[in-house]
């Protein structure tokens, strides 16, 4: 079943056409990822999710309720963390909390106890009162994701979820993510424009560009599609390799050969070079990002992708040890 | 609906919070109006030959008017709140959550009033220090009049806040209207032998009703009827939270 069904929605700010007929749906307990570039209307397709703003056309659903006719409904069984912040940060943590409790009319009982597991659930309980305005950028976003949950809704939209944010809280974030569709089934839409953010969470990606959603599937699913997986094999001749298997290339010494879906044609590759009694040394596989699959979509990179990878080994690298 | 009047009272709650956390707030809320009664009272008083036969003692006079003043000046103020939380983002928060609009407006009518209150409060006990003495049983009824004024600008600014997107622009608007509302009230000089025009003008002063209604509890004597005070104080107040309920559900 299906818990968000968007069809042909489009929303037209007098001449800009943000969202230019997107559909797709999503079933219980699915991370879907909207993924694309600066402007592309993701922000746009998530406000007319959460009722905040009117589609121009089109039909939007979300857990069974209609966002134009029923949007009451629509926002109670929500949960949404924005691109930008939204909390009060003269208030503490727990004010914060107590105050969504109370907009969102959390069973007066259950409310203090909701509060403590929502804390726990982000590592916050002990920052619990302390003001918001001394919180770290992290810890703001931890503390909107526990907000988003207190009134268990059975869908969270989050807007570029760990935009700004250093590697090891955004690996964080991902963590509590990926522990909330475990945990709890909840069904999540996300959107961001880092590709291994979509990589690691969604089970489906809808790339969205200029208002438009280009492709649309799950991330193996779209990456498989494109011819783009390189095998690389260090073997003692390559100069006879390169004449036992069609479409490869020697490049210094090494065999680089391209096929559709190297897994699976690995074996069948290694045995034939093994058979005609060539020595492998090594094998490497190399996937294809998401990355490429945007870049043979639309011709473009995503902004900031390559700067922000590296950022993101060098980091990563510095917190391994390595 | 009882879900209505949880958000009410959080959205209250709130509003009541941030204003006692914002300490130069406090400090300036009780020493402003010490400060006028001072100018206003003892200053202006005797510079003035005050030759109005129901008032010998000018301080007394002003006093209302200076509770008055100040209720109107924070609240209607407090209007550019709705402004900071779409600045800060807060906003996004409470419009997207399961409740109408109008609890967001009442709520922070609510909160707000009840801050300008405590400050009113506050002021009337300086009473003892002017040696101006009124009856204890008048009491809730001045209570009841300082949250009315208090709710009517507060309903004045939100409703001025919705035409604004910035805090400048709003400042701006207020600072345009405080001077002449206040000028024209009442509060500082008698109303009852003013030329036509001017009569007029303090007649359509809606913070007149108000600061004559408690001239009338603090003081026992007023220009107007109280009764009519009564209705046109009611009156604004419940025109201006509902205008300013409407305008914030059209705008958002
Ligand atoms: N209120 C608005 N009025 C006019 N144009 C708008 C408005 N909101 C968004 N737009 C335009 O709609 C387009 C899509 O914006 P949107 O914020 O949805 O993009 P996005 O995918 O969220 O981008 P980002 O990654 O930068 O957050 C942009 O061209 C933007 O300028
Ligand atoms: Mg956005």
């Amino acid at each position: 079943m299906s818990v968000i069904i968007v069809k042909d929605l489009k929303k037209h700010f007098k001449s800009v056409k943000a969202v230019d007929g997107i559909s797709f749906n999503i079933g219980e307990g699915q991370i879907f990822g909207l993924l694309g570039p600066n402007g592309a209307g993701k922000t746009t397709s998530i406000k007319i999710l959460a009722t905040l703003l009117k589609p121009s056309s089109g039909n939007v659903t979300v857990c069974g309720y209609d966002v134009n006719l029923n949007s009451s409904k629509v926002r109670s069984s929500i949960g949404i963390v924005f691109q930008e912040p939204s909390l009060d940060v003269e208030l503490t943590a727990f004010e914060n909390l107590i105050l969504h409790a109370r907009l969102y009319n959390v069973p007066r009982s259950e409310t203090m106890s909701r509060i403590s597991d929502v804390l726990e659930l982000v590592d916050l309980s002990d920052k619990r009162n302390i003001q918001v305005k001394n919180f770290s950028g992290g810890m703001k976003r931890r503390l909107e994701i526990a907000r988003g949950l207190i009134h268990h809704p059975r869908v969270l939209f989050l807007d570029e979820p760990t935009l700004g944010l250093d590697p090891q809280t955004r690996s964080k974030i991902w963590d509590y993510i990926l522990k909330l569709k475990k945990e709890k089934k909840m069904t999540i839409l996300l959107t961001t424009h880092y590709m291994e953010e979509a990589e690691l969470l969604c089970d489906m990606v809808g790339i969205i560009d200029n208002g438009k959603i280009i492709a649309l599937d799950s991330v193996s699913k779209l990456k498989n599609d494109l011819k783009g997986d390189v095998i690389i094999l260090d073997v003692d001749d390559s100069e006879s390799a390169v004449k036992i298997l069609k479409n490869s290339k020697n490049f210094d010494g090494r065999v680089h050969l391209s096929v559709r879906n190297a897994d699976k044609k690995l074996a069948q590759i290694l045995s034939k070079l093994s058979k005609k009694g060539v020595i492998i040394k090594s094998v490497n596989i190399k996937k294809p990002s998401l990355n490429d699959v945007f870049l043979s979509l639309t011709g473009k990179q995503i902004r900031d992708e390559k700067a922000n990878d590296n950022d993101w080994v060098k980091n990563r690298m510095r917190w391994h040890g390595h | 609906m009882i879900s209505e009047f949880r958000a009410v009272y959080g959205i209250a709650i709130r509003e009541v919070k941030r204003f006692f956390r914002a300490r130069s707030r406090v400090f300036s809320s009780i020493f402003m109006p010490l400060f006028w009664l001072v100018i206003f009272g003892t200053g202006l008083g005797a510079s003035m030959k005050f030759s109005n036969s129901t008032f010998t003692n000018y301080t007394a006079f002003v006093f209302p008017g200076v509770i008055a003043l100040n209720l109107f000046m924070r609240s209607i103020g407090a209007g550019v709140n709705i402004l900071v939380d779409k600045q800060y983002g807060f906003m996004k928060e409470m419009l997207v959550a399961p409740i109408s609009r109008v609890s967001i407006v009442v709520g922070k009518v609510l909160g707000n009033s009840f801050t300008s209150l405590i400050q009113g409060c506050l002021i009337l006990m300086l009473a003892i220090l002017f040696d101006i003495s009124f009856p204890l049983i008048n009491i809730p009824f001045i209570i009841f009049t300082m949250l009315l004024i208090s709710a009517g600008f507060l309903g004045l600014g939100m409703m001025i806040a919705t035409f604004f997107e910035s805090v400048q622009g709003f400042q701006l608007m207020i600072n345009l209207f405080v001077m002449p509302v206040f000028m024209l009230s009442g509060a500082l000089f008698p109303i009852d032998n003013l030329p036509s025009w001017l009569s007029l003008l303090t007649k359509l002063d809606p913070l007149t009703y108000g600061v004559d209604l408690l001239r009338y509890l603090i003081l026992g004597v007023s220009f107007f009827n109280p009764v009519l005070d009564v209705l046109v104080v009611v009156g604004f107040t419940v025109f201006t939270v509902i205008i300013a309920a409407l305008a914030f559900n059209r705008r958002n």
